[in-house]
């Protein structure tokens, strides 16, 4: 079985710096190159900083949970949270600036996430926003946790609501 | 995050960053970056040694260059690597912030009139 690694945050800015330090340990033995790396990291990062910022009424605490795993080509990422629901496919992206003065400097995480990952899926599951990121990877799976099966199709963890998370 | 200053003509700047431009580390620079953004007719900001991007680190830098701009001033990046010159062009930045590969050229560039 595909071994998944699991973390969780709280809905604080501060807690997306764990992100990159957790992913960074995980490189090595998932068998991730820096370029993979750093993709997972910016779309983390951008997808971490909208939920953390909107998706929660101020002054309460919640749990942003993380779970990633690969199989031979893909590395799976799934973010859950329990905040307003948001579906990053649909937000309506913002023009290319033609100069600086009208350049936003908002909406900017979600075009580099859909640019950086090569698959998004959203998902409501009842009270809970659930977002997969896939990012393909050609480095072959480290042989010291090989025996990995590949994803399935209709994987409940993946596309379900009710997955082991 | 690192950030060093060094003056490289009558009010021109090259900022020297060093380190991670992710909520972290843009935090961690933005008000003095800001001011010094604010306070100079040229910058040239060096990102050699910025080994990630993140949007909220575009953030940062387009606040300082329109900053620079609004005063008729001229604000340019040096050296990105790889994975910063891709989110930079992802994003439809680079026209408005050009980039350099030669330190010379970026402070001729950013010390030219308005």
């Amino acid at each position: 079985m595909n071994q998944r690694h699991r973390l969780t945050l709280r809905n604080e800015r501060a807690e997306i710096a764990r992100v990159s330090a957790w992913i960074d340990t995980l490189s090595g033995p998932l068998g991730l190159s820096s370029r993979t790396v750093q993709a997972v990291q910016l779309c983390l990062e951008e997808a971490l900083t909208n939920i953390i910022s909107h998706a929660f009424a101020p002054g309460t605490v919640h749990d942003v949970r993380i779970t990633l795993w690969r199989d031979d080509t893909i590395l799976h990422v799934e973010v859950t949270d329990d905040g307003v629901p948001f579906d990053p496919m649909t937000y309506e992206l913002p023009a290319a600036p033609r100069d600086l003065e009208s350049a936003p400097i908002g909406g900017l995480g979600i075009k580099l996430m859909r640019s950086f990952a090569d698959g998004i899926a959203y998902r409501r599951c009842g009270a809970m926003n659930r977002l997969t990121l896939s990012f393909l990877i050609a480095e072959p799976v480290p042989k010291q946790i090989g025996g990995l099966e590949p994803a399935r199709c209709g994987d409940r963890a993946v596309h379900g609501c009710r997955g082991d998370l | 995050m690192k950030m060093v200053v060094e003056p490289v003509g009558p009010g021109v700047v090259k900022v020297v960053l060093d380190g991670r431009l992710d909520i972290t580390g843009a935090g961690s620079i933005d008000l003095q970056f800001n001011a010094i953004a604010g306070s100079h007719r040229g910058v040239v900001v060096d990102l050699a040694g910025v080994s990630f991007l993140a949007s909220i680190g575009i953030r940062t830098l387009l606040l300082g260059a329109k900053a620079v701009q609004r005063r008729g001033g001229h604000f340019v990046l040096l050296n990105p690597v790889d994975q910063v010159e891709r989110v930079l062009d992802t994003m439809g930045v680079i026209d408005l912030m050009p980039i350099y590969r030669d330190n010379e050229a970026a402070v001729a560039a950013a010390s030219a009139p308005a």
